[in-house]
């Protein structure tokens, strides 16, 4: 993972899906980001599910997940700016909103789609 | 007068610009450094200038007060600021910034505050205080400049973020672009009217993203 060669399920495929984490790699906070091609990652378990946003606060560019999720908001690092975790919406500037990558648990691997349109 | 003097320097691996946005982005304070600040309010700005009052904590003696700075971006490669606390003392800060290769550079910063005599004295407390204050600072500011230059580099847009990344598209060839000084900085905070605080003192950190910096 991280600046390893990432896996992807069909690497002539711009669409095609990316391992980008093992479920196991959450523990103990629940969460971690890390970039993989160019896109910074902030992965997650929320009310039993795994998700994935973008980790670019778009005020910016903070690192929305530097501080652990508190109260279902993930807090920017930089200026503050908190994001709902189950929508990636800014909850004080409801313009601004994080990217959610679509997303398959496949037993411990996460696996994402990084690119969705050609 | 006696006077109380230091100086401090390290090198970034990204351009002064940077660094000298990161000097103006006065919003970051309660974010980035809020351990040690606690309020922040623009009083005025203009290009190039700002007048700010700023709540923190002070390290070594633990000590929290606050001070109204004047910050003044002489030119591309200096900030002369001067900060009036609530003792009546004016501390004369100048820092400097030299382009190194590769996007790279140095900073410089001096401390000068002149005191009753006799305080003098404090000349070692004073470099203890200040080159703490410079390393805290910077440690905590050092990721910050690397993340902004890097997410810069990918096209990242101010109150957009990266388009390849919202539009869920490959990631296409970005030219290089200089990075530029635009002051007074861009704010949709309430930071120039009533002033903004930090959220809390205390966090579960998880911390940057691996692969930053």
């Amino acid at each position: 993972m991280g600046s390893e060669k990432v896996e992807t399920t069909d690497s002539t495929d711009v669409r095609a899906l990316t391992c980008v984490a093992r479920r196991s790699e959450l523990a103990p906070s629940g969460q971690l980001s890390r970039w993989v091609d160019d896109h910074d990652l902030l992965i997650f378990e929320h009310k039993g599910k795994i998700k994935v946003l973008s980790n670019i606060c778009p005020h910016l560019g903070g690192p929305v997940g530097y501080h652990k999720l508190k109260d279902g908001r993930f807090t920017c690092l930089w200026h503050n700016f908190q994001f709902s975790a189950d929508s990636g919406q800014c909850i004080d500037h409801p313009k601004l909103c994080l990217r959610e990558y679509k997303t398959e648990v496949r037993g411990d691997e996460i696996w994402v789609q990084l690119v969705e349109n050609v | 007068m006696a006077v109380l003097y230091s100086e401090a320097e390290r090198e970034m691996d990204c351009p002064k610009e940077v660094v000298i946005w990161n000097y103006f982005d006065h919003e970051h304070v309660v974010g980035t450094h809020y351990k040690n600040y606690s309020q922040v309010k623009v009083l005025a700005e203009e290009d190039g200038w700002c007048l700010v009052d700023r709540a923190y904590k002070l390290p070594v003696i633990n000590f929290k007060t606050s001070s109204v700075g004047f910050m003044h971006l002489i030119d591309p490669h200096h900030i002369k600021s001067y900060q009036m606390g609530k003792m009546g003392l004016l501390l004369d800060q100048d820092i400097y910034f030299e382009d190194l290769p590769n996007d790279r550079c140095r900073v410089k910063g001096t401390y000068r505050m002149e005191v009753p005599p006799g305080f003098g004295l404090l000349q070692p407390l004073w470099e203890k205080i200040t080159k703490r204050w410079f390393d805290l600072t910077w440690d905590e500011d050092a990721p910050m400049r690397l993340r902004r230059w890097k997410v810069w580099k990918l096209g990242f847009r101010d109150f957009r973020g990266i388009p390849y990344i919202n539009e869920k598209k490959a990631k296409p060839n970005i030219p290089p672009r200089p990075y530029p000084v635009e002051l007074p900085t861009p704010k949709i905070t309430p930071i120039k009217g009533q002033g903004v605080s930090r959220i809390f003192e205390k966090s579960d950190e998880v911390g940057y993203s691996r692969g930053d910096g």
